[in-house]
């Protein structure tokens, strides 16, 4: 999500498989996952023989993601607050 | 979830966006270095087999790649990264003017500030572009200090064949 989130373009399974490091059956599971979820779209272009699969972030996708980065930045702001209370 | 686990998931995302920039250069770069690669070829080759063909095919080949460069995504956003070149290429041509530096000197000077300029595009861009810094510098030093009657040919092979197969293998993630 962070890299489809990073580049406005869509990215190909490989370039995503080479970010996360995880194997095509765990990759391509989460990706049926987070398409079902509507969160992105997957989309086939055959070039030759062969299928390349792209995969891009949904407009509800790309909101969910940086609101749920925007809550982990909040948990870090509101325990550093604590903490300077504390102190 | 507490703070450390947030911290965790969010270093996870920089390193995530990192990459995804790297790769986003590469995939960018892999083309105009093989066209660099395809000059570089040409210009030593004809340098070294038909000398006096080898100042139209500099200019040529030098005007298609910085059309080329400068034209293929991802486009610069403005005309600071041409004005970059233009005034390191103008600068080096100055200081061979000045130095009356002979061709084999200037061909020289030529590889190793293509070698430093991949060297600082693998500090800002990615790491893969020191691999090319280094093949472009090796290719030098071998030509000046160990074949120097093949100097243009092995910049011709060692560089400009590296860049081509560098700029292919580059893009792949």
């Amino acid at each position: 999500m962070a890299a489809l989130d990073s580049d406005p373009e869509p990215l190909d399974f490989a370039t995503l498989k080479a970010i996360s490091g995880a194997t095509d059956g765990n990759l391509g599971s989460h990706l049926v996952t987070l398409e079902k979820a509507g969160l992105i779209s997957i989309s086939k272009e055959i070039i030759g023989r062969r299928t390349r699969t792209w995969v891009a972030l949904t407009a509800s996708g790309r909101l969910a993601f940086r609101e749920h980065v925007a809550f982990l930045e909040e948990i870090i702001q509101t325990s550093q607050k604590a903490q300077e209370i504390e102190t | 979830m507490d703070k450390k686990k947030a911290l965790e998931i969010l270093n996870d995302v920089a390193i995530a966006r990192r990459k995804t920039s790297e790769l986003r250069n590469y995939r960018g770069m892999g083309s105009i270095i093989s066209a660099w690669g395809v000059v570089w070829l040409l210009g030593f080759g004809a340098q070294s087999i038909f000398p006096a063909a080898a100042p139209y095919v500099w200019i040529v080949g030098w005007l298609g790649a910085f059309a080329w460069t400068f034209t293929r995504p991802p486009k610069p956003e403005d005309f600071r990264a041409l004005a970059t070149w233009v005034v390191a290429v103008l600068c080096i041509c100055l200081v061979l003017v000045v130095t009356k530096a002979t061709q084999p000197t200037a061909a020289m000077i030529f590889g190793l500030a293509l070698s430093a300029a991949y060297a600082i595009l693998g500090i800002w861009s990615g790491k893969r572009f020191w691999v090319l810094a280094a093949l472009v510098l090796i290719s030098a030093c071998v030509g000046w200090w160990l074949v120097p009657q093949w100097l243009y040919l092995a910049l011709a092979l060692g560089g400009g064949v590296a860049l081509i197969l560098g700029g292919v293998s580059i893009r792949r993630p």
